[in-house]
């Protein structure tokens, strides 16, 4: 099969159930977005996909053969997490070296500008660094590490407004020229909400969510008026998130609306956007049928 | 051009719409090359194939057009057509309104043509 | 080997190598510069001459290649963020190690030489326990000579190799656990000593000569050859076989390696 395929991921950490079966495929050459709040198993499924932590059961494969042990396909990968691998005493014209060794063509024009454009000054230390120019290191070799596949677990992680900026700018850029997959797990939706093409969204160790962020929405409602009528018309319907103020009610709808319904005129119906789906969905009380 | 995020409105459908409008208001003149989907994406961190979707609308409208190896460019005689476009628009949806809305208040054609008059 | 599985071995060579030059001059530095400086500031005789002499550069550098050996975790680290599996990470590991022992123990050949050529009086065979033991069964000096620089060799890699499966498995746990197995096994240690010397004290007649026939059998020696130097096959053929047994098992710890969350 064409791309990664994680197959039926369980990942138990002692006794506690991380993620229970988590079945997706990522196709080479789109932008995807994995969601899911803090502690939703999102990064645990990313380190499995890179062969970092190994699943209690379920496989991951890339174009039909294993990624776990196999240099192959674990060379098409670049997984950059929050957790740094490297070597704090390690100056960062060296790990750029290190990933030119053992990845192979590293495109050091394009890291040298990036560091330039990141005001950020390659003959320093990793361990001196902030967090948020350890996370803008990492981004750099994200960008130029010649592989197919880049996961970028909160890549905007400790980075100001400037910077979140630049990167989002330099990752379409990226992306448009080089035709990497991307996918990006991450909590704070809305600023790169614009840039996914595909989302999974995870909730307690499940993907619950598998879509293209347009057919996704297609189906996410905001029904708003008084509360009785609301919820008549939404009635029967999957509603995952409700917001009241006074006499007025919005019911947030994911799912096909019924046609045969009549609308009362002091109803309206309007479409939600990926942040607010994401946060009904996710929220204590947001179910899913 | 400027994209309202937090709108309901499918973003395909804003970067058309954006598009549309910078033509109209002769921001991108008939003949001109216009921003590819690359600059357009990365300004305003959109994902390229929404952007590309946003303008094949245009295109399948006859508003734009490709030429291969270079970019979109706006066609001759779109700003014509968005204009006549408008108008259409303009009675369906305006006119329409405002005289069952006048109706509703009981002002009869006459008092509606001095009201238009007035406010012209 | 494949590209990838080279330019690691590479990587790997690099990093111990630097990491053991590093060490070679912390050493240097603290056993001639430092004793140097101090002999000034106090006014006592300090003799260059002795001091070089007295350095064994060889069983240092075998010592310090082990402990080299035992770090894993960083360079598994490293080494995942960058693709590379568990099992090139072993295989080139074992072909960096094979490589720096041959390299530092042709160093400290080399270092012996040197100074008997430029300092009289110095006789490195008598330093050499391989030379001691089994020296005298070659009739040929330079048969002699290459067979005790081939052992150094494969004593180092073979110790390397044992200090690489020891630190993957201290690798396998995390700061704070790594800690408790240190103590469980010097308690370990500690009563299987009191258990030996208690066994030894009941029936020590039955118990040690059965040691100190496998110590026999172990380094070569029967009573034929008493009194004689001793053949070296066996001692080869230990290393051999330890240094199999010892790479075979770090593959399989290495295997369960996986990132932390520390």
């Amino acid at each position: 099969m064409d791309g990664i395929v994680a197959k039926e991921i369980k990942k138990n950490f002692s006794k506690k159930t991380v993620l229970e079966n988590i079945n997706l495929q990522i196709k080479p050459g789109k932008i995807y977005g994995l969601l899911g709040r803090n502690g939703a198993g999102k990064s645990t499924l990313l380190s499995i996909i890179a062969n970092r932590i190994f699943p209690n059961e379920g496989n991951v494969t890339l174009d039909g053969s294993t990624v776990f042990e196999n240099d192959e396909a674990l060379g098409k990968i670049y997984l950059m997490s929050e957790r740094n691998l490297y070597s704090n005493s390690s100056k960062l014209r060296q790990l750029l070296n290190t990933t030119e060794l053992l990845y192979g063509d590293f495109d050091y024009n394009y890291a040298q500008k990036l560091a330039n454009i990141f005001e950020l000054d390659l003959n320093q230390k990793f361990g001196k660094l902030s967090t948020g120019y350890r996370t803008i290191f990492k981004l750099i070799i994200s960008l130029c590490v010649p592989v197919k596949y880049v996961f970028l677990d909160e890549p905007v992680l400790g980075l100001d407004a400037n910077h979140r900026e630049l990167f989002y700018r330099e990752l379409v850029d990226n992306y448009v020229k080089t035709g990497k997959t991307f996918v990006i797990s991450t909590h704070l939706i809305e600023e790169i909400a614009n840039s996914l093409e595909h989302v999974f969204v995870i909730r307690d160790g499940k993907v619950i969510v598998d879509g293209d962020v347009e057919d996704v929405l297609e189906n996410a409602y905001l029904i708003s008026g008084p509360a009785k009528e609301v919820e008549q018309y939404t009635v029967g319907l999957n509603v995952i998130g409700q917001e009241t103020l006074g006499n007025i009610q919005g019911n947030y709808v994911f799912g096909e609306l019924d046609g045969e319904r009549i609308l009362p005129d002091t109803v309206t119906v309007e479409k939600m956007d990926l942040q607010k789906l994401f946060i009904n969905l996710t929220n204590a009380r947001g179910q899913l049928k | 051009m400027r994209f309202n995020f937090n709108s309901s409105e499918p973003i395909y459908l804003q970067v058309a719409q954006q598009i549309q409008d910078a033509i109209f208001t002769k921001t991108y003149a008939e003949g001109e090359q216009i921003p590819s989907t690359t600059e357009i994406s990365r300004d305003f961190h959109i994902n390229p194939a929404t952007v590309l979707k946003g303008m094949n609308l245009l295109v399948a409208d006859g508003l734009i057009e490709k030429k291969r190896g270079i970019g979109m460019f706006v066609v001759e005689g779109a700003q014509g057509k968005i204009v006549e476009k408008r108008r259409e628009f303009f009675y369906q949806d305006e006119v329409v309104k405002l005289i069952s809305e006048a109706k509703k208040l009981q002002i009869s054609q006459e008092e509606l043509v001095d009201l238009i008059k007035r406010g012209f | 080997m494949t590209a990838k599985e080279k330019s690691v071995v590479f990587f790997l060579f690099k990093r111990v190598f630097r990491q053991l030059l590093y060490v070679l001059m912390w050493l240097l530095l603290g056993g001639i510069v430092f004793p140097m400086v101090l002999s000034f500031i106090t006014g006592t005789n300090y003799n260059l001459v002795e001091a070089i002499k007295n350095i064994i550069l060889g069983p240092m550098l075998y010592i310090i290649v082990g402990c080299l050996a035992l770090l894993s975790y960083s360079d598994f680290k490293v080494l995942i963020q960058n693709g590379i599996s568990r099992h090139t990470y072993w295989k080139a590991k074992i072909v960096a190690f094979l490589g720096i022992s041959a390299l530092s123990q042709a160093i400290g050949i080399l270092y012996v030489f040197l100074l008997k050529l430029t300092l009289s009086g110095l006789s490195w065979e008598k330093h050499s326990l391989f030379m001691q033991v089994y020296g005298g069964f070659f009739k040929n000096t330079t048969v002699a000579y290459l067979m005790s620089f081939l052992f150094a060799i494969l004593s180092s890699f073979v110790f390397s190799l044992g200090c690489i499966l020891t630190g993957s498995i201290f690798s396998l746990f995390a700061k704070k656990q790594r800690r408790l197995v240190i103590l469980a096994m010097l308690t370990l240690f500690i009563v299987a000593v009191a258990t030996i010397s208690n066994a030894y004290d009941k029936n020590g007649f039955t118990v040690a000569p059965k040691i100190i026939e496998l110590l026999n059998f172990l380094a070569g020696y029967d009573k034929s050859s008493a009194g004689k130097a001793l053949n070296p096959t066996m001692p080869f053929i230990d290393l051999i076989i330890f240094g199999i047994v010892s790479s075979l098992c770090s593959l399989q710890v290495m295997k369960r390696f996986k990132v932390r969350n520390e």
